[in-house]
């Protein structure tokens, strides 16, 4: 085993498993040529508040079976093709505190993988024979979804276990701790 | 900089028609380094659409222009999500009864101009039941809608709601839901105009993905990014580009308007009640296309918009008229709604004698082909309508009102009007006309009227002046 830690996420990644656990620079993001563009209020309306408004990226963890590619999509695209029939892939995808606790993200703790959440259709896009689960969660005013991803769906009883050790290992330290040390999440 | 695109753009217009020589270029183009990849595409994208979208496959592959609109993944073995366009009646909206429940982007995106382009999940609801929510998501057999895969009539023949999934960042208030019903887009942040998180998420997989009915970058989306996209009072795109008939304009239907592009005005937006108005006023025979967005915070709650050859105009007292053609002109030259004539209150209305008016709050533009077009406003414009307007004594102006000795005078068919400064003007006309200017009109001993001339109908006039009064 391997601990990954990083962004207040801790992760026991098993041996010959490869991990990522990065938050993409929003300076990687912007500026778009888009984003300079001067908005332009035509019927003279005052400017509106959600210009001011910038997108945040927050950590995303990668666990898998298999070696990652330097650029993986955040839910696993560029990885989740590659996978083989006993491979696993299993992200943990922070949303940010202020959606945490309730609705979408009212449930408390990491969930516990089981064989029967997976469905050949629990993807962004279906690959054959590919199957995923996703579950949305909070830790300690924290919110995520936990996206699963396996080689096979007929072979799930044998992999999700694995899956299911991985997402058992994650500690997650809370949000008013993480801002104490001055990180927002 | 400029130059490089425009120069990229130049070169790959120039071979559209030899696309065997297109690899090499985009190749050549994107090594070379003094033209961005982000560049060349916006080239591409002025260049030919379906070259911007997907140029290598357009110049290799034995396929039509309008296949690769839809870029890499159009079938339904992809696994990708159908876009709501194909599907809403060309709408780039979530259909009834699906609700934004996530967004992502893709960079270097033709489709917004080689920048980011944001796609947005449309889930379904679960209308019909609601098991299966452990996991956030409902039975398919709760969703309001069925997983069928993407019809062949168009190149978007993606799966239509199939996938279970769900991005999170929208519309979280909604614990449970159904899967992916479409995908909207936008080259606008979805949080700048829905429900939605400013977290972000990527994949670049999906940047060339569209469809048929989607609007391609150009003047005009560039023009619908500026104005705030999807928050605009435009709204979401209801088509892609379309052609006038006559071929001179471009424009794009959306659920609140129209953006027009011609390459004499640029792209211009008009709203639904505007575009409305404008096809009941004759449309672009009568007032040409629009240069420029509609302007508000005019004399009393005003706005107006301009065209070709005229405007559209409205305000707190007036309803909305149009103006054009040489009254247009004219009531430009006058000072518009600053001017004596004010806001317009009806449309041109024929004469009989192919004569004409438009009639304003303070006045009017009127020609007959007797008399040259002519402005009558304020107290001129009382005193005509006192006396029967053109069909009156006076008859048609033949002059604008001019400024003489201690007042004004305009010139009419058969007489005229005289008034002291800023006071009413009256008519004289007739044998008192004659009488009053023999004795030196205004600057004579009579001096200005203080009445019209009354007909006493037994063939003899009285005018009443400031000296006296005259009988004829």
């Amino acid at each position: 085993m391997m601990r990954r830690t990083g962004y207040g996420i801790t992760v026991e990644v098993p041996v010959g498993w490869s991990a990522a656990l990065v938050r993409r620079s929003t300076s990687s993001d912007t500026p778009s040529d888009l984003d300079r563009f001067d908005a332009v209020t035509p019927d003279g309306a005052a400017p509106d508040p959600r210009d001011q408004l910038a997108e945040r990226t927050l950590p995303v963890l990668h666990v898998s079976t298999r070696p990652l590619p330097e650029t993986v999509g955040d839910f696993g695209s560029g990885a989740v093709e590659a996978l083989g029939p006993e491979d696993v892939f299993v992200a943990l995808i922070e949303y940010g505190s202020d959606l945490a606790d309730t609705g979408l993200f009212e449930r408390q703790g990491v969930p516990r993988l089981a064989p029967s959440q997976f469905g050949t259709n629990r993807m962004p896009r279906e690959i054959v024979g590919r199957s995923a689960s996703q579950h949305f969660f909070s830790v300690g005013g924290r919110a995520f979804c936990l996206f699963t991803v396996l080689g096979s769906h007929s072979r799930r009883m044998g992999t999700v276990p694995k899956a299911a050790a991985v997402a058992a290992s994650l500690q997650i330290v809370p949000a008013a701790t993480m801002h104490r040390r001055g990180v927002s999440v | 900089m400029s130059t490089d695109v425009d120069a990229a753009s130049d070169a790959l217009a120039e071979v559209v028609e030899r696309p065997t020589g297109l690899v090499r270029l985009v190749d050549r183009l994107s090594r070379r380094g003094s033209v961005s990849r982000r560049g060349l595409l916006v080239g591409a994208a002025v260049a030919g659409s379906a070259l911007a979208t997907d140029p290598k496959a357009y110049a290799l592959m034995p396929q039509t222009a309008y296949a690769t609109i839809c870029g890499p993944g159009n079938t339904a073995s992809s696994g990708w999500t159908i876009f709501c366009a194909t599907i809403n009646k060309g709408v780039n909206g979530c259909p009834s009864g699906s609700f934004t429940a996530g967004w992502w982007k893709a960079a270097d995106s033709s489709w917004c101009g080689g920048g980011y382009r944001y796609i947005v999940d449309c889930n379904a609801k679960c209308t019909r039941c609601s098991t299966g929510c452990s996991d956030h998501l409902c039975d398919s057999r709760c969703w309001n809608c069925s997983c069928t895969r993407g019809s062949t009539a168009t190149c978007d023949q993606r799966v239509n709601c199939c996938n279970a999934f769900r991005y999170g960042q929208c519309n979280t208030q909604v614990k449970c839901s159904g899967g992916v019903h479409c995908r909207v887009v936008s080259c606008v942040a979805p949080y700048k105009w829905e429900n939605c998180s400013t977290t972000s998420f990527r994949s670049d997989a999906t940047a060339e993905h569209s469809s048929p009915y989607l609007p391609q970058w150009g003047p005009m989306e560039q023009l619908y990014v500026a104005m705030g996209g999807q928050r605009s009072y435009l709204h979401a795109s209801a088509g892609p580009i379309r052609t006038t008939i006559d071929g001179t304009a471009k424009y794009v239907n959306y659920q609140g308007g129209r953006i027009w592009w011609t390459s004499a005005t640029g792209a211009s937006a008009m709203s639904s009640f505007v575009l409305d108005r404008y096809a009941d006023f004759g449309g672009p025979a009568v007032l040409g296309y629009p240069r420029g967005a509609r302007t508000t915070g005019l004399r009393d709650g005003g706005w107006v918009q301009l065209f070709q050859k005229g405007c559209m105009t409205d305000s707190a007292s007036t309803t909305t008229h149009s103006v054009s053609g040489y009254r247009w002109d004219m009531w430009l030259a006058s000072g518009r709604e600053n001017g004596p004539l004010r806001y317009p209150v009806a449309e041109m209305e024929t004469l009989p004698g192919s004569a004409w008016i438009q009639r304003f709050q303070k006045g009017c533009i009127v020609f007959s082909p007797a008399t040259p077009r002519a402005i009558v406003h304020n107290y001129a414009w009382a005193a005509w309508t006192e006396v029967g307007r053109e069909g009156g004594v006076l008859g048609f102006p033949t002059g604008d009102r001019v400024v003489i000795a201690r007042g004004t005078t305009q010139a009419f068919q058969r007489g005229g009007l005289w008034g002291l400064e800023a006071a009413r003007m009256y008519a004289v006309h007739g044998d008192v006309l004659d009488a009053w200017l023999a004795a030196g009109g205004p600057g004579g001993g009579y001096g200005f009227p203080t009445a019209h001339v009354v007909d006493h109908g037994n063939g003899s006039q009285t005018g009443v002046f400031e000296g006296g009064t005259i009988t004829a």
